[in-house]
């Protein structure tokens, strides 16, 4: 039986590779500095239109973003 | 992407003129209440006023008092905060330093009403022995009111344009639906509680009404406190 998936990102990967803090990607897209804190720890599932929104501010892809994580 | 200094001192010009007009709009709002009041409290010192006795110039003043409240309102509506009140504010990161803000006073707010229980069972008490008057009703009935009302506002967001920007947050969304879910929940047992104990004792029922409403307020709020520190705390 598959286990419940997860949903992985390299955000904070991507966000540094930048030079952006979490507080400048939450100004650039008009989200809160703790948005951006949750979801790069997996703790906030995005939205689809928040998940392209930072896709778009970090000039990458919302599949090259976020991965699934299968639970063991 | 991130906004120049150009455009940032033109929202602050933008942000300072709105400012200068509330100022206006309030203080010829507060003009106009107090010679309204005035005349109120006029015509109750006299007793009634005749409305025909009521000389011409007088209905002119009337007159000019409702243009002023009329333009004040306008004038403050056209000033409402808009979007570059919020562009500023989230370009300062005021966002996040008043979410923590909103999650504090949802900590401490429901503490700060436990004082109003003692005067709500006071005059609960009293009603229910049948010394009750006006002023216990009244101050029974508003009080177990206020002190859920108060704390749902917040977290319902009923502040109206000033603090819509603290909830335009798909996170702070999520935050308080969890919130609201658990203060439903909390409601469902809170009443079954006090219908249990309503069929034991009718009174003690009543008299516990106030600490479920307030039960039913806080838990949702520090709900929202904890789920909003644990975000803030995280990595």
């Amino acid at each position: 039986m598959k286990g419940e998936r997860q949903l992985g990102n390299h955000l904070r990967a991507f966000r540094t590779a930048k030079g952006l803090t979490q507080a400048d990607l939450a100004q650039v897209i008009g989200v809160s500095r703790k948005t951006i804190n949750t979801v790069e720890n997996s703790v906030f599932v995005p939205s689809t239109t928040l998940a392209l929104a930072l896709a778009s501010a970090l000039e990458t892809t919302v599949e090259t973003l976020f991965f699934l994580v299968e639970a063991p | 992407m991130v906004p120049d200094s150009l455009e940032a001192d033109k929202i602050i010009r933008s942000e300072r003129r709105r400012e200068r007009h509330i100022r206006t709009a309030l203080l010829l709002f507060a003009l106009g209440a107090g010679v309204v009041g005035f005349l109120a409290a006029l015509s109750f010192a006299r007793g009634s006023i005749q409305l025909s006795a009521i000389p011409r110039n007088f209905w002119a003043v009337g007159a000019a008092v409702m243009f002023v409240w009329v333009g004040a309102g306008v004038l403050g509506w056209r000033s409402r905060p808009g979007e570059d009140r919020k562009r500023l504010l989230l370009r300062t990161g005021q966002r996040d330093k008043d979410q923590r803000k909103l999650g504090r006073a949802l900590v401490f707010m429901p503490i700060a009403a436990l004082g109003a229980l003692p005067g709500i069972f006071h005059f609960s008490a009293a009603i229910l022995a049948g010394h009750g008057d006006s002023p216990s009703w009244i101050f029974a009935i508003s009080l177990a009111a206020a002190v859920p009302a108060s704390l749902l506002s917040i977290l319902l967001n009923t502040g109206g344009a000033k603090h819509d920007y603290v909830f335009d947050d798909e996170l702070i969304r999520s935050f308080r639906a969890k919130a609201l879910e658990t203060g439903y929940l909390t409601a469902m047992a809170s009443l079954v509680a006090l219908f249990s104990l309503g069929l034991y004792h009718a009174t003690w029922a009543v008299l516990a009404a106030p600490g479920a409403l307030l039960l039913c307020a806080t838990v949702p709020a520090w709900t929202f406190a904890w789920l909003n520190w644990r975000a803030e705390r995280e990595g």
